[in-house]
């Protein structure tokens, strides 16, 4: 009861709500073995090959020049102190903000190339290492869509023009257009699709399934990802801006105010065993 | 009382809790893609079937918090709410109908 008024109500028009009870069709079941399984096997095959592939194009860990390292180290350096330094006493803070403001301020440590002049803004389009990254993105995205179009045309082209499978959920009659192409009935309830449907439901869903079948992988993936986050903060590196954020840097820590964790330890650690 | 506050929170580790999400992820999609295979297997339709993954998905989060954290999820993760329930529904719900409609199209 409560299944017919919902499907009444998703159905929305009034052809499918008057026509009462769904036609049933009877399908050959060699459908099944013959489209239904193929469909899902090339599916799952193909996307197991994109992320493989998209390991093999992906870059791997690329070097950079000594002074890049030690630029970004020292900026690194800054932001930390900045961050953990209540963790040392007031000593140590003091003579590590005392000259890293120093340093940062001097800009000693920015990479300069010996090509462009001081002052001279580089053009970000002839560095290799943006050149790098943009060509691995294109690359990325070229993996993911050019299996998706292929295997839809291929859907489209061999599977087109028979009813495949009854979805056990009713849908609204705009989707009649997309889900059920190529049959030309119009009567015919939305609930019953072709096989570009089942290619949709399976792009949508098989994010689940991929996750468990690569799922051994994702502890590398994790510390790659932890390896390659420092490189991405490179896009940008001007001498002028890096200079600049240098600056900044410094005027953040000599203005710090430093408060150290062991101030009134005793007094916490009473309060926790209280 | 100046026993400086901002040093008696607990500082939680942030791969820790990657880790802890990716865990739960991965038990959701296996719990949820069960779901949906056994749901088509019983052949249920429309609400029935969406019913059966809310049952699922809440039981399953229940038991999570209880058998898993022990009852004390905020321990493990830092937005509690949205990291177990909202974060992954629409990934679970599409896995969900998928493997419903393959074995419902596969029994039926």
């Amino acid at each position: 009861m409560l299944a017919d008024l919902w499907s009444m109500l998703l159905s929305g028009g009034v052809a499918t709500a008057t026509a009462g009870a769904v036609a049933e069709l009877t399908l050959d079941p060699q459908l099944k073995y013959w489209v239904l399984l193929p469909i899902s096997v090339v599916m799952i095959l193909t996307g197991i090959l994109r992320q493989q592939v998209s390991v093999l194009i992906g870059s791997g860990v690329k070097g950079q020049p000594r002074v890049k390292n030690t630029e970004a180290q020292y900026m690194m350096k800054a932001q930390v102190l900045l961050g953990n330094g209540s963790n040392i006493s007031d000593e140590s803070f003091q003579e590590r903000k005392e000259y890293l403001s120093k340093t940062l301020a001097s800009g000693k440590y920015v990479a300069r190339s010996k090509a462009a002049k001081p002052g001279e803004t580089v053009n970000p389009f002839n560095d290799p290492g943006t050149a790098d990254a943009m060509m691995s993105m294109a690359k990325g995205n070229m993996a993911s869509f050019i299996p998706q179009t292929i295997i839809m045309w291929w859907v489209n082209h061999f599977f087109a023009g028979f009813v495949l499978m009854k979805l056990p959920f009713p849908l609204t009659l705009r989707f009649k257009e997309m889900l059920q192409s190529g049959v030309m009935t119009a009567d015919l309830d939305v609930r019953w699709v072709s096989a570009i449907s089942w290619y949709f439901i399976s792009v949508l869903g098989l994010d689940p399934v991929f996750n468990l079948l690569t799922s051994e992988n994702t502890d590398n993936q994790l510390g790659m990802m932890q390896t390659q986050t420092p490189q991405g903060t490179d896009m940008v590196s001007q001498p002028a801006q890096v200079e600049s954020q240098m600056k900044a840097l410094a005027n953040d820590l000599t203005i710090a105010q430093h408060e150290c964790c062991f101030d009134n330890v005793e007094a916490r650690v009473l309060r926790m065993y209280n | 009382m100046d026993t400086n506050d901002q040093f008696s929170k607990q500082v939680k580790s942030g791969t820790n809790i990657q880790e802890n999400k990716k865990r739960y992820e991965t038990l959701m999609d296996k719990v949820c893609l069960m779901a949906g295979v056994v749901t088509g297997i019983l052949q249920l339709e429309s609400t029935y079937g969406f019913l059966a993954f809310l049952i699922t998905y809440l039981f399953t989060i229940l038991l999570y918090v209880i058998g898993i954290c022990g009852g004390h999820p905020g321990l493990f993760y830092e937005n509690t709410i949205s990291d177990l329930l909202f974060d992954n529904f629409t990934r679970e719900l599409m896995g969900f109908i998928m493997a419903w409609t393959f074995s419902f199209a596969l029994i039926g």
